[in-house]
């Protein structure tokens, strides 16, 4: 495909985008929170859009994909087994939009900190989510660079697709803050799952003659793709290794909890989970049954991850609905990283900033959040344009690393006995556990690190507290209105 | 007062064990029932009735919640 085609994609892309970024600002005030959670005041449809496009990235079209392609359909139980751990929101959800707006949390690690009435609680917490979420924000980047440089035939070299990346998303993130990462979130959602549908509906009915043609080809030429543990990729200890951090993602991963921050009211809280539920379960079956395609049309490739690009430059897909489906997966990579780069420079303002100077004022924290976010851009930059191995390491370890914060939420809200020791003594026991095991691919009775960082860090989280001397005051101006504002709203 | 809580408390036991159950089926059917059952009516349909109704459920749980 001609350079210049795929120059003119983008460039309208973005015109589109700034377009919706600069115009969200409307009624923007300096204030931190308004900055980093639009001041509390989104809305049930556009929170539902920022929530998907915030956790769906690259991966949903490029490796989940691929990861149908080269083991089947157990790829489908361990996305929709993460698209449940939504249950958790209907708990937890109120609970952190109730504290938060009390207590004027602008992030989650605030909130923990507060809780637990230990200020090195947050400290560490914004360490770990920025060890584990640049190199995750890094592949990000990859992924648009080496998509970009593959529909081009290598005219547009990867640098230029990753400067883009990240230069949007700075700029979408910069503009107003959550306003106008919510906004252009919305966009990109829109344009992810019509992409999407698009293209599968296209090769599907173009190509292999509807869907019952397609079902049949698939069960007669792939039969032990449609069992588990299929072609021998989803072992079950693989599967329960794989889906056990993500269940957990709604809670652990700051740029999807901070979510929970900012809708304007309980109803608009119902209205962004139930919206992004309905997302998931559409756009799920799409990049899956993409994936499946994939594996009728281009059976034998060396690289599944090559799947999509491979499908895109096929004859079955014309260059213009290609187009619009790498403008959909390079929406879905930017959408997911400006949310990271604002969540990371919020807590690096409050978590990090602020409890290191107590005294600082509002404005110099707003300039520092905002000072950082090119800063975090950079090492993003940097990391994705060595293309080293380790980073796959840690972004796979991202999800479970972030996972051991995982006993800490739970205790904060239904464990009045839970202690800070408790909290920091998990979260380094588990942290360690959990990158030796990832590094040194160790399994211990043929699991993987993740049901033994959870197991490990679970029992270290209640020993420690129950030894230890819990925050009893804060615990009970915490507990005490939450269980006052929760019966009032009929919360469960 | 004292019996909202209670009513509460016992929808929230209810609705944790039926969550349970339903992520444990998602890791026990497909790996134990469906081993040999290599069509779309096997673990696709499966999981994709199993989001079906952890979606029902969870919006059925967010419909008690009142501004």
């Amino acid at each position: 495909m001609p350079a210049s085609w795929v120059y003119t994609a983008i460039v309208i892309y973005i015109i589109i985008g700034f377009a919706v970024a600069y115009s969200s600002r409307g009624t923007m005030t300096r204030s931190v929170s308004d900055f980093f959670l639009a001041n509390r005041t989104i809305g049930g449809f556009v929170g539902a859009l920022t929530y998907s496009a915030t956790t769906y990235s690259a991966f949903m079209m490029v490796g989940l994909a691929g990861l149908v392609y080269k083991g089947g359909v157990g790829a489908l139980g361990f996305e929709l087994i993460y698209l449940a751990g939504l249950v958790l929101a209907t708990f937890f959800g109120p609970r952190f939009w109730l504290v938060s707006k009390k207590f004027n949390y602008v992030s989650p690690n605030e909130m923990l900190a507060d809780r637990y009435d230990n200020k090195w609680i947050a400290i560490l917490f914004t360490i770990a989510s920025i060890i584990f979420l640049i190199p995750y924000s890094a592949v990000q980047l990859m992924g648009v660079g080496y998509l970009i440089e593959g529909i081009s035939k290598g005219a547009i070299p990867f640098i230029i697709g990753v400067s883009i990346a990240t230069i949007m998303a700075v700029a979408w993130a910069w503009i107003a803050g959550m306003r106008s990462v919510a906004w252009t979130d919305s966009l990109q959602a829109l344009i992810m799952i019509i992409a999407s549908t698009l293209v599968l509906l296209y090769i599907v009915y173009g190509a292999m003659g509807g869907f019952n043609s397609f079902f049949n080809t698939l069960e007669a030429l792939n039969p032990q793709e449609l069992t588990v543990p299929g072609p021998g990729f989803f072992k079950f200890s693989t599967f329960l290794g794989l889906t056990i951090p993500w269940f957990f993602f709604c809670i652990s991963n700051p740029q999807v909890s901070q979510r929970l921050f900012i809708s304007k009211s309980i109803k608009s809280l119902k209205g962004m989970i139930c919206g992004f539920l309905i997302f998931g379960f559409i756009y799920t079956l799409i990049s899956v049954l993409w994936g499946f395609s994939a594996k009728v049309i281009a059976p034998g490739l060396q690289n599944a991850d090559m799947a999509t690009p491979t499908l895109l430059g096929s004859q079955y897909v014309p260059p213009v609905l290609a187009l619009i489906v790498m403008v959909g997966i390079t929406a879905a990579a930017i959408s997911t990283l400006d949310s990271i780069m604002l969540t990371l420079s919020s807590m690096l303002a409050r978590d990090f900033y602020r409890n290191l100077n107590p005294s600082a004022s509002e404005e110099s924290e707003l300039l520092i959040g905002k000072f950082v976010i090119p800063i975090i851009a950079v090492l993003a930059f940097l990391f994705a344009i060595q293309k080293p191995g380790l980073i796959a390491v840690l972004s796979v370890a991202s999800s479970l690393g972030l996972m051991v914060v995982v006993p800490t939420i739970f205790g904060a809200f239904f464990w009045r006995r839970a202690t800070a020791a408790g909290s920091i003594t998990s979260f380094l026991v588990g942290s360690f556990v959990a990158l030796y095991m990832q590094i040194n691919n160790l399994t211990i009775g043929g699991y993987g690190p993740a049901i033994w960082t959870l197991l490990i860090t679970i029992i270290v989280f209640v020993v420690v507290s129950l030894v230890t001397t819990p925050p009893e005051e804060k615990a009970e101006v915490f507990l005490g209105y939450l269980e006052k504002e929760l019966r009032h709203k009929n919360v469960l | 007062m004292a019996e909202n809580k209670k009513h509460l408390s016992a929808l929230r036991l209810g609705w944790v064990m039926w969550f349970v159950l339903l992520i444990l089926s998602a890791y026990i059917v497909p790996y134990v029932f469906m081993g040999n059952l290599p069509k779309m009516s096997g673990p696709f349909l499966f999981w994709t009735l199993f989001a079906l109704v952890a979606i029902i459920s969870t919006i059925r749980v967010t419909n008690y919640w009142r501004d």
